[in-house]
């Protein structure tokens, strides 16, 4: 009798923790979802933005707006340019990170003023993007301080000429990138180690292992997971690209690199709400996107998962069910 | 205990969801940032309807302003609510949206780089089912063919914005003997003679213009055709042109006669140039008093400079001999017609539905047909109008800042003069688009290294991708 009462307690216990998460899941359909399969829909017809023609007919038109997004030069260069810039500021951003949390979590050394440090390294994050981005142009613009060095080291001959090269408007973007987000990574990290049994890191000192080695065989395998997220959480971030390299393309701030820096989400934006505002097309190229990071996601997965302990844990589970067999059968 | 917990939860979560749908349904109320919350044709508290206006200038509160204190009957039926949003293309978005909802605006107002959008709108009224009727012959053609869609005029302008040059006098004195504007136009009245003119002025340490876009605006209002065709909606290139403008920017650029070779039209150093260094500047009516007027003063007491371009706004008193270079500019036509900007005003189909479309028909007569409001507005703005007849009357006034500017020169001979050569058969639906793009083949052409063919074949692979209904040559 007791024990009937107590799972139906923990029943009704699991019911309110539907009703709390409800709200999520109700703005999450209402807000994502539908706007979601929405996208897919008006990908495959020739609707324009909705302001620009109230009245519109919007007729089917299959797969022609995926195949013209995929012949349009300016897609493919823009496909070709947001995983570059991104990779280009993702590497230094997770090794710095990787290098200030196993700093700031090593019991030897134990940095003083970590508190401090962890402010001044997250701060960046805390600025809008574009402010950011408004920094780093005028540094580099005409009258930056860029530009004049860049004249005094006699890299650009005439003062009068911008700083054309594409190389290093994608640098500047990705350093832009790194510098705001490293921060952000650091912390995670900082949390992942910090879930580290000390015992383990405890065990290696006594046996003799060097910080090098403590770091190598310790701690990277078991924040692995935490790398897991960081990875996809930036590379999904890093598909939508948009604020920053917009700064440096559009308007009066218009660069002599702009259309290398140019991403996909300034690609969709442009086709979307400028000139004819093909919103039919924009969606196709956003069902792109959306393929691209689903893919690049689930490949990271793959990689990052740890696939020894799996195979392992299949194992271990495939040798207890085979003892309790031979158990039942003594029996 | 346990059942308290429970209640409260639950409570908890109802209020959670609550708030949400609450958040949902409050939002119309507080969009729309200035707006009372009436819609066009409501009352307000004191009983007079709304005519809800939307405009991309500051110009058209103090307008409005002057209109209601001109018509007293007006003011006692109706009042104004205006939305002013000053980015480009922050204010075609939000008016487009807002024309398509139905709390649309009654009354808008254009520049001339959408003007021609917005007049092609489904909810745009034409003047005709506003009740308004406008002779013609009255007008500069150009006026009326931009916002004419179909045959049917969609919009009038009280303002015609002719293209002329202003230059430094004192340059024009060392350089070309005579800063006199008959002669100096001499030596500006071709484009060879324009570069010869350059190079003369780079030897005595002058640049001729700023960037590299000074004279975009002035090439492309004199192709042949329009980018898009209209009627086949077929992409045109006048290649001769666009040719003769890149190499004639080509050729300053190199022999550094620009100060800056990066397009710089609204930014730092085009504003720098105008205080000294750059011997001209291509112009316009508005431009004249808006733009350069107080942009040429080094210094301003009103404290208000943008922080990134250094644009300013001056006060009267800092209109001054010795303050920057005020007072030493002339203005000529230059080498070739054009013209730049100009503000149109619009009906919507739902003033024509919500009982203000006296009011709105009212308004626009005042300030675009009728010759005696028209030339009492623009005596007082110092502006020029729409209407070549009006423009006849209009005098430059001595006492003005504008006169002392150009050292005592009356501008409205030079845009007399310039206004009937506009020609719009250049115009199209997206010279937005088209404007950026040409922006981009002369980077592309001057600092990338570029084939002259490749900039100019560029232009068209960058508005491919965002002109879905212009056919382009395969």
């Amino acid at each position: 009798m007791a024990s009937s009462f107590k799972t139906r307690a923990k029943l009704e216990k699991n019911h309110f923790g539907y009703i709390f998460i409800a709200p999520f899941f109700i703005t999450y359909f209402i807000f994502q979802l539908v706007p979601l399969i929405d996208t897919f829909r008006f990908a495959m017809t020739d609707a324009v933005a909705w302001y620009l023609k109230p009245n519109q007919d919007i007729s089917f038109k299959g797969f022609e707006n995926f195949k013209d997004v995929l012949a349009d030069p300016n897609f493919r260069d823009a496909f070709g340019n947001t995983p570059l810039m991104w990779i280009m500021g993702f590497i230094p951003q997770i090794g710095l990170a990787l290098l200030l949390a196993s700093w700031f979590t090593n019991e030897k050394i134990r940095v003083k003023g970590q508190g401090f440090f962890k402010v001044i390294f997250y701060m960046p994050n805390i600025m809008t993007a574009t402010t950011i981005g408004m920094l780093f142009y005028t540094f580099i613009n005409r009258n930056g301080f860029i530009h004049n060095f860049c004249v005094s080291i006699g890299y650009i001959k005439d003062p009068r000429y911008p700083i054309s090269s594409p190389t290093f408007g994608r640098s500047v973007i990705a350093f832009i990138n790194f510098w705001m987000w490293y921060g952000q990574t650091m912390i995670v990290l900082i949390a992942g180690i910090m879930g580290i049994n000390p015992s383990f890191f405890e065990a290696a000192s006594i046996d003799g292992a060097s910080g090098w080695q403590t770091f190598w065989k310790i701690t990277m395998p078991l924040v692995r997971p935490i790398m897991t997220y960081s990875l996809v959480t930036s590379l999904i971030g890093g598909f939508q690209m948009f604020d920053v390299p917009n700064m440096f393309a559009t308007g009066s701030n218009n660069s002599a690199f702009s259309h290398q820096i140019t991403t996909i989400v300034m690609y969709i934006k442009r086709v979307g709400s400028t000139g004819s505002m093909s919103v039919s097309s924009a969606c196709a190229a956003s069902v792109y996107l959306f393929i691209a990071t689903g893919i690049c996601s689930l490949v990271l997965f793959w990689l990052m998962s740890d696939r020894a302990e799996a195979k392992a844990k299949r194992l271990e589970k495939k040798r207890a069910k085979e003892a309790a067999l031979l158990e039942g059968g003594d029996l | 205990m346990n059942k308290l917990k429970r209640v409260l939860s639950g409570t908890l979560a109802l209020a959670l969801a609550a708030s949400m749908m609450t958040a949902c349904g409050n939002d119309d109320s507080s969009a729309g940032g200035s707006n009372s919350g009436t819609q066009g044709g409501g009352k307000d508290e004191s009983g007079k309807t709304v005519v809800k206006v939307y405009t991309f200038t500051d110009e058209t509160q103090g307008m409005l302003d002057g209109f209601l204190e001109d018509n007293p009957e007006f003011a006692e039926k109706y009042t104004f609510d205006i939305t002013l949003e000053a980015t480009a293309s922050t204010y075609q978005q939000k008016t487009m949206s807002a024309l398509a909802s139905d709390d649309a605006p009654d009354l808008f107002l254009a520049d001339a780089d959408y003007a021609k959008k917005f007049a092609a709108l489904e909810q745009t009224a034409s003047l005709a089912d506003l009740g308004i009727t406008i002779k013609d012959e009255e007008y500069y053609s150009y006026v009326l063919d931009f916002t004419t869609i179909k045959g049917q005029r969609m919009a009038l302008s009280h303002q015609a914005a002719p293209g002329v040059v202003l230059y430094r006098r004192d340059y024009a004195e060392e350089v070309l003997g005579s800063g006199d504007p008959a002669e100096v136009q001499k030596h500006m009245d071709t484009w060879d003679h324009f570069v010869e003119t350059a190079e003369a002025m780079k030897e005595k340490g002058y640049y001729m213009i700023a960037g590299i876009d000074e004279l975009k605006r002035c090439f492309m209002n004199n192709r042949s055709s329009a980018w898009v065709n209209e009627d086949t909606m077929e992409y045109q290139l006048d290649k001769e042109t666009v040719s003769q403008f890149l190499e004639v920017t080509k050729k300053l650029a190199d022999e550094g006669c620009t100060s800056d070779v990066t397009p710089v039209q609204w930014n730092a150093n085009w504003y720098k140039g105008m205080k000294d260094g750059v011997f001209c500047f291509f112009g316009c009516s508005w431009y004249l008093h808006y733009t350069i007027k107080p942009n040429c003063l080094a210094e301003v007491s009103t404290g208000k400079v943008d922080p990134k371009t250094g644009s300013q706004e001056a006060d009267e008193k800092d209109y001054k001999e010795g303050n920057g270079s005020f007072g030493k500019w002339g203005i000529i036509a230059g080498p070739a017609p054009y013209f730049w900007g100009g503000t149109w005003w619009y009906g919507s189909k739902k003033c024509l539905e919500d009982g203000t479309k006296d009011a709105v028909k009212q308004v626009i007569e005042y300030f675009c047909v009728n010759d005696d409001s028209l030339l009492k507005v623009m005596q007082k703005k110092g502006d020029f109008t729409s209407k070549p007849a009006v423009n006849e009357k209009l005098t430059a006034d001595p006492e003005s800042s504008t006169y002392k500017f150009l050292a005592g020169q009356d501008w409205y001979t030079i845009f007399r003069e310039a206004a009937p050569n506009i020609d719009t058969k250049t115009t199209c639906l997206y010279d937005d688009e088209f404007n950026t793009a040409v922006d981009n083949a002369l980077t592309n052409y001057i600092t990338n290294g570029m084939s002259l063919d490749d900039a100019i074949a560029g232009i068209a692979t960058e508005v491919k991708s965002n002109l879905k209904d212009v056919k382009f040559p395969e």
